[in-house]
């Protein structure tokens, strides 16, 4: 840090509690806030181009490697598309099987981030090792639930990290009534805890910050949106997520391996727990939306350092929905539905933990893929991280550079970045001119 | 302890299996496979090493293996005690993910979920590219590894003694005072008597302390050592 009467910076090299490498550029000119850039240095891995030439039938390993903690989003978003090019319908158990793998993501994904990476920051804790002394039954519950989730991945997915039983038409293997229920105990124990941790997150100190956001989502007719929907804005979207390109596009800027996803016609929008929340709050259950009511969280939110409310009580949907699956579960005959490739262009879109996951292949007609691209949610959310920074450093530009640097870290952590899918974090400079 | 008496003991390998020398911990898992007492439970880990702090509740002992950060002897292998301090930073275990076993274990002390006595082996590594071979040192340290591994097992593994330690077949008393108090848990081979021993070069001295308890006793035996002119091996 360096210090002047006319400038000053404040350099945080990475950003902890995040997932991959990155950094922020904070400029400060005239006590007024010019610039806000999240610079993301990882080295871009080129799995739109890997995957060229390559069957169709490899995709589902293949884009799980993009990501240790959301590798099911890749996947059900890869089927999805690779079914809709193929014109393959996938209903019934085989459906509902997809929807509990989500659960099971959402769950040891949610239940890290609101434990182990963010609660820390609004209580003062460094870290969720050193919270553990004041808080030993939250983080415990915390370890609990990530369990309950990585259970389901592992019994479904055969493994909690990079599922391998996902491919085209459905499982490779689906699991008996018996191995379903073993998992019923534990989900309802993480049922209760989720509830419990829904009540201790609202009541963390939120800083009084709101953004007039344009919330993107998916939204189904009847369910709270993994894998299936129409997308949505709060302001005028409602398209077939085929029709994505024509309202979105992604640009590169100078200061990150990330492409920056933008609204054609207005700029920054939010993806992920806020939006989906607040786009679907009639879709979710009776009790999950008393709960909310309960704690205070209205069904539209714009604090996004209430994210972390908000994915406590997704946490608590998830363990609920992955209960009614199993609880109705019948075998199906077959594993997976044919799958007989044709030449085609396939779009899917599910609701990854941090957002919508958009994806778009091109098959020859042996299904050998020609073309790909894969829209992750961290990239569509980083205008909006930029734009949450500028707004929230210009409220405490009078306050000591650990205080901004810490303020700012945190309004990052609001979007559970996952900066290895986005291609990568975090570093923080600010500049005082 | 078990409701039978007998200590219960995890091991766990942990690594990637794709990244070279950070598959090593996976290799002494494989390593060590059909070779340890039945009732050691034998894990590998190559995600999610969080959940680990659930994995090992109600274990008396947990022996851990993992690759380390390269710091110039690629194979090297570092025996750490983490029951009751920080591990080494210079000796930093690797990990592709935010919490690696450094603070898995930090984190299960500070939730009274972390075993009495825990043992980490770390083999230092060179190389951790993606797709590449283990380098030829690292490879040639699992074998060590596993085999010390099993060594504690067989040694850990047995009824817990009623005195503060019972002493190993081919171990002889050193029967040295500490600073403070007898120390008892000292043993060490190559001894032709016991009582006064004289430790020469080639002679190991082997501490057995497999309780949180004993681990303070038992250094502040080795400094009596030292102090003494022993070798300090």
């Amino acid at each position: 840090m360096t210090e002047t009467t006319t400038s000053r910076t404040i350099k945080v090299d990475y950003l902890a509690r995040v997932e991959g490498e990155g950094a922020l550029d904070l400029r400060i000119s005239d006590g007024k806030v010019a610039s806000a850039q999240l610079r993301i240095f990882e080295p871009p891995r080129f799995f739109e181009a890997l995957l060229r030439g390559r069957s169709h039938a490899e995709i589902p390993d293949i884009v799980a490697r993009i990501c240790g903690i959301c590798p099911v989003a890749y996947q059900m978003s890869a089927v999805h598309a690779i079914e809709n090019a193929f014109g393959v319908t996938v209903e019934g158990q085989l459906r509902a099987l997809r929807r509990l793998l989500y659960c099971g993501e959402w769950i040891e994904s949610h239940a890290l981030h609101v434990v182990m990476l963010h609660a820390p920051d609004f209580l003062g804790f460094p870290d969720a090792i050193q919270m553990a002394r004041d808080h030993g039954d939250i983080v415990r519950s915390g370890l609990i639930l990530k369990k309950a989730g990585n259970e389901i991945l592992r019994l479904l997915g055969g493994r909690e990290i990079h599922p391998v039983s996902v491919k085209p038409g459905g499982f490779h293997r689906v699991p008996t009534r018996t191995e379903l229920r073993s998992l019923t105990a534990p989900l309802e124990n993480a049922r209760d805890l989720a509830a419990k941790l829904v009540r201790w997150v609202a009541r963390l100190p939120f800083p009084e910050f709101e953004q007039d956001y344009e919330f993107v989502a998916l939204r189904h007719p009847d369910e709270y949106p993994f894998n299936e929907g129409r997308l949505v804005s709060s302001r005028d979207i409602d398209i077939d997520i085929a029709d994505y390109e024509t309202e979105f596009e992604e640009r590169h800027v100078a200061h990150s391996t990330a492409l920056h996803s933008l609204l054609k016609r207005r700029g920054a929008y939010l993806v992920g727990p806020l939006a989906r929340y607040t786009l679907n709050f009639d879709r979710l259950p009776a009790t999950v939306r008393a709960l909310a009511q309960e704690v205070g969280l209205p069904p539209v939110c714009r604090n996004p350092f209430k994210s972390i409310v908000v994915r406590a009580l997704e946490t608590l949907f998830a363990c609920e929905e992955a209960l009614r699956i199993i609880a109705v579960y019948e075998p199906p005959g077959e594993a997976a539905v044919e799958v007989v490739p044709r030449a085609g262009t396939g779009f899917g879109c599910t609701e990854a933990p941090r957002g919508i996951c958009w994806h778009r292949y091109e098959f020859a007609a042996d299904g050998t893929i020609e073309r790909v691209r894969i829209v992750p949610p961290t990239s569509q959310n980083q205008p909006s991280i930029e734009a949450d920074l500028a707004a929230v450093a210009a409220d405490i530009l009078d306050q000591p550079d650990d205080i901004i640097r810490h303020r700012c870290e945190q309004t990052i952590r609001n979007y559970d970045p996952c900066i290895s899918c986005s291609t990568h974090f975090l570093k923080l400079n600010v500049h005082r001119s | 302890m078990s409701g039978s008496g007998r200590r219960r003991i995890m091991v766990v390998g942990i690594g990637n299996p794709d990244r070279a020398d950070d598959g090593a911990g996976l290799a002494v898992a494989s390593h060590l496979a059909g070779r340890l007492p039945n009732d050691v439970a034998l894990i590998a880990r190559s995600g999610d090493i969080l959940g680990l702090v659930q994995d090992w509740i109600g274990y008396d002992a947990l022996i851990c293996a993992d690759a380390a950060a390269p710091m110039g002897q690629p194979g090297q292998v570092h025996r750490l005690d983490a029951a009751d301090g920080k591990l080494p930073p210079g000796t930093s275990l690797t990990s592709s993910h935010a919490f690696g076993l450094a603070e898995a274990i930090a984190l299960a002390r500070e939730l009274q979920l972390l075993p009495p006595t825990v043992t980490v082996y770390a083999i230092e590594g060179a190389c951790f590219n993606a797709g590449a071979p283990m380098t030829p040192e690292v490879a040639a340290a699992v074998g060590q590894v596993a085999g010390l591994i099993a060594a504690d097992c067989r040694l850990g593994a047995g009824p817990k003694p009623k005195s503060l330690i019972d002493r190993p077949a081919g171990y002889r008393n050193i029967g040295l005072r500490g600073p403070t108090r007898k120390v008892g848990p000292m043993f060490c081979t190559g001894l032709k008597t016991g009582l006064t021993p004289r430790l020469g070069g080639a002679d190991a001295i082997f501490v057995r302390s497999y309780d949180a308890a004993e681990v303070g006793l038992a250094k502040s035996a080795l400094a009596g050592l030292a102090r003494r002119g022993f070798p300090g091996r």
